[in-house]
């Protein structure tokens, strides 16, 4: 599929992390029902993919099950997940592999670093944590290399802040603590949940910089969470777009965000242009998002299609392999280019 | 220039710091503006600059410390009277939180027309008209907010609004709870009824796109001042405050500028308070003056271009600000 075709394109890619028909289940009293399905992904050493979706995508669940921690009444159904060969998820099963990856190989970074972050701890001590428990470190030398990480996170005057309390940290250096926590074990991977989705649009570009900056001097890769196509696009070389609990649309970032072969896409796009396009009118998708444990039959998206047709209401939808290891999930791709010349001259974009 | 139907003259709102010995915090700082009947003014902020408590001010949720809000000309009492609460609406950022969650729909709504006296048939069929004004099947009446989405409760907050027959509409990040789908809906939604209903619009965000889209004119707050307002086509293609460059500059955009540095803007600084320019300490033209004395909201352009700006090296004639904005992607 897709991962396929991307590894055809560059011979020497090293895949890292593998995602295969991944299916998430919630599980309770009154249902028991998929809200993530079939979903592939691959992340290759050094590269970083963003997940886009809006609420109820399913983006943040899958973006959890790869660190084992789906929220609870959530729990992994089928497909499988592996990293660097180890099998952490199998048919469904989880293994015991997850344990010693989490913290170690795999960091993650929250949305809400208010509640990420323990209140009566100092924040020293909760960046070394997992630092410690992997390695066994002594307690001085892991307050030296706590110090040495929030000087890299551009925390000033660290050696004071290392014996602080989060309360004490702006919303900005409070999300830099949290990354130097991920990254302490110097992981191969980063998962980033909506980042700097809290944060004002000066700190978040700061953040943007610094995730660019881990990137390259550590040759980081992560995987990246965000409802904002901006940040997506400012950190992302190829991204994944969700709906309803489905990847409906993938390939690299500029062909995707500049020539979207799903309807979707194009509608998340022409409901938040960027400042510089020529017209600012919001164009909104119809309709309100589906519940992804009763989807609407055939493509989920067709109830709020502009352009389907008759067979979009039944069947399954599959990626179909694009060139340039694109995939889209709508059988009228090429349509799509007419469908966004028709929108943008409507929205005085033309 | 139609008559101002909003006024705020020299509003400042203090805080008492609680649990500290003496102080207060400022949040808002003598901020002046107007807004004409049927204009669509949006105020822009990041967290802290007091554009909310602005809002709640001129809503009459906060009383200003000093300075005074002026409704058609004449000087709002502290206790408004009901019919000047009508006619100045406010609808709130969190949809979650300012509906009640016992209430079914069709009694918040009932309650806001039979508070509104208004004049015309049977509550229910007023209710039915209210929901469909806003894009609600009549069925949402019976359900409670918990059925509803975020986007649908944003919806009823509106409507809930407009039962009264407002004159100002006041919304205070009414979409920064949504997701960006559905804040083209409310942001269009908005539009539309500020043209059907003859409402003027005063609309406080921290995101660009979206006073971009919805207003004429727009207010760039910082540190509880208003440092730059404009007519939105020029705020965009021609903004003069180093502060309204920064956040132009962070905008993210889908198509990322290679190598663009920007040059605007350093880390933002704790909000401490400072002597003179709050600003800069994170502005790079800052120059000996901007510690001395804060900079006056002055008209640049000449008379007419309405482009006021408050800021020492923009007043000595900095024209640093070329193309902040401008377009790199080669569209037309």
């Amino acid at each position: 599929m897709s991962a396929a075709a991307a590894t055809a394109d560059r011979p020497e890619r090293q895949v890292l992390l593998e995602v295969d028909g991944l299916t998430i289940e919630v599980r309770n009293r009154q249902m028991h029902a998929s809200v993530v399905r079939d979903v592939s992904l691959s992340v290759g050493v050094g590269e970083t993919l963003g997940i886009v979706g809006e609420s109820g995508s399913g983006k943040s669940l899958t973006l959890r099950s790869l660190l084992g921690v789906l929220p609870k009444g959530t729990a992994v159904a089928g497909g499988s997940i592996s990293y660097r060969g180890k099998v952490l998820v199998d048919d469904g099963r989880v293994t015991d592999e997850m344990q010693s990856l989490r913290g170690r190989e795999i960091g993650m970074v929250f949305q809400d670093a208010t509640s990420a972050l323990d209140p009566v701890i100092r924040v020293g001590d909760q960046i070394t944590e997992t630092l410690r428990r992997h390695t066994g470190l002594s307690r001085k030398a892991a307050d030296a290399r706590a110090i040495e990480l929030m000087e890299r996170m551009g925390i000033p005057d660290s050696r004071r802040r290392v014996r602080q309390y989060p309360h004490e940290f702006s919303g900005g250096m409070r999300q830099r603590v949290m990354i130097a926590m991920a990254i302490a074990c110097s992981p191969s991977l980063l998962l980033c949940d909506e980042p700097t989705t809290a944060l004002d649009v000066t700190t978040q570009t700061e953040i943007l910089e610094l995730f660019g900056e881990l990137r390259r001097e550590q040759g980081l890769a992560m995987i990246f969470v965000s409802h904002d196509l901006g940040v997506i696009a400012e950190v992302c070389e190829r991204v994944c777009v969700m709906y309803c609990g489905q990847i409906i649309e993938t390939g690299m970032r500029a062909q995707v965000f500049d020539a979207p072969r799903h309807p979707y896409t194009l509608g998340l796009i022409e409901s938040a242009p960027d400042i510089e396009a020529a017209s600012p009118e919001l164009v909104a998708i119809p309709g309100e998002a589906p519940d992804p444990t009763v989807p609407p039959p055939g493509c989920r998206f067709n109830p709020r299609c502009p352009m389907p047709v008759e067979e979009c209401r039944s069947g399954g939808f599959p990626l179909i392999p694009l060139s340039g290891g694109r995939a889209t999930a709508c059988i009228r791709h090429d349509r799509t280019t007419a469908l966004r010349h028709r929108i943008d001259a409507e929205a005085g974009r033309g | 220039m139609a008559e101002p139907i909003l006024e705020a003259r020299s509003v400042t709102v203090d805080f008492a710091h609680r649990g500290r010995k003496a102080g207060h915090l400022r949040a808002v700082d003598h901020v002046s503006f107007s807004v004409s009947a049927g204009e669509r003014l949006g105020i822009v902020g990041e967290s802290g600059s007091g554009k909310s408590t602005l809002c709640k001010s001129l809503a009459g949720v906060y009383k200003p410390s000093s300075g005074e809000v002026l409704f058609q000309g004449e000087s709002l009492p502290a206790k408004r009277s009901p019919e000047l609460r009508r006619a100045i609406q406010i609808v709130f950022q969190d949809p979650y939180t300012s509906l009640n969650p016992r209430l079914r729909i069709g009694k918040v709504l009932a309650e806001a027309v039979e508070a509104g006296g208004r004049q015309g048939g049977d509550p229910e069929q007023q209710v039915r008209e209210l929901l469909a004004t806003v894009g609600l099947p009549a069925v949402a009446a019976s359900v409670r907010p918990s059925k509803l989405s975020g986007g649908q409760r944003q919806r009823v907050a509106i409507a809930r609004a407009l039962a009264v027959e407002p004159t100002v509409v006041l919304a205070d990040e009414v979409t920064s709870a949504l997701d960006v789908s559905v804040q083209a809906v409310i942001v269009n939604l908005l539009a539309r009824l500020a043209g059907e209903h003859d409402l003027t619009l005063v609309f406080v965000t921290h995101n660009l796109q979206v006073v971009r889209a919805l207003c004429n004119r727009i207010c760039v707050m910082h540190a509880g001042r208003i440092v730059e307002s404009a007519p939105t086509a020029t705020l965009f293609a021609a903004p003069k405050h180093p502060y309204t460059l920064a956040l132009l500059a962070a905008a993210p955009r889908l198509h990322p500028r290679e190598g663009v540095e920007d040059a605007t803007a350093k880390p933002a600084a704790p909000p401490v308070a400072v002597e003179g320019c709050a600003y800069r300490l994170r502005c790079p033209l800052a120059r000996a003056r901007c510690a001395e004395e804060v900079p006056p909201l002055v008209r640049t352009d000449g008379e007419t271009s309405l482009h006021d700006v408050a800021c020492h090296a923009v007043a000595e004639g900095w024209e640093g600000a070329a193309q902040p904005a401008s377009s790199t992607r080669g569209e037309p």
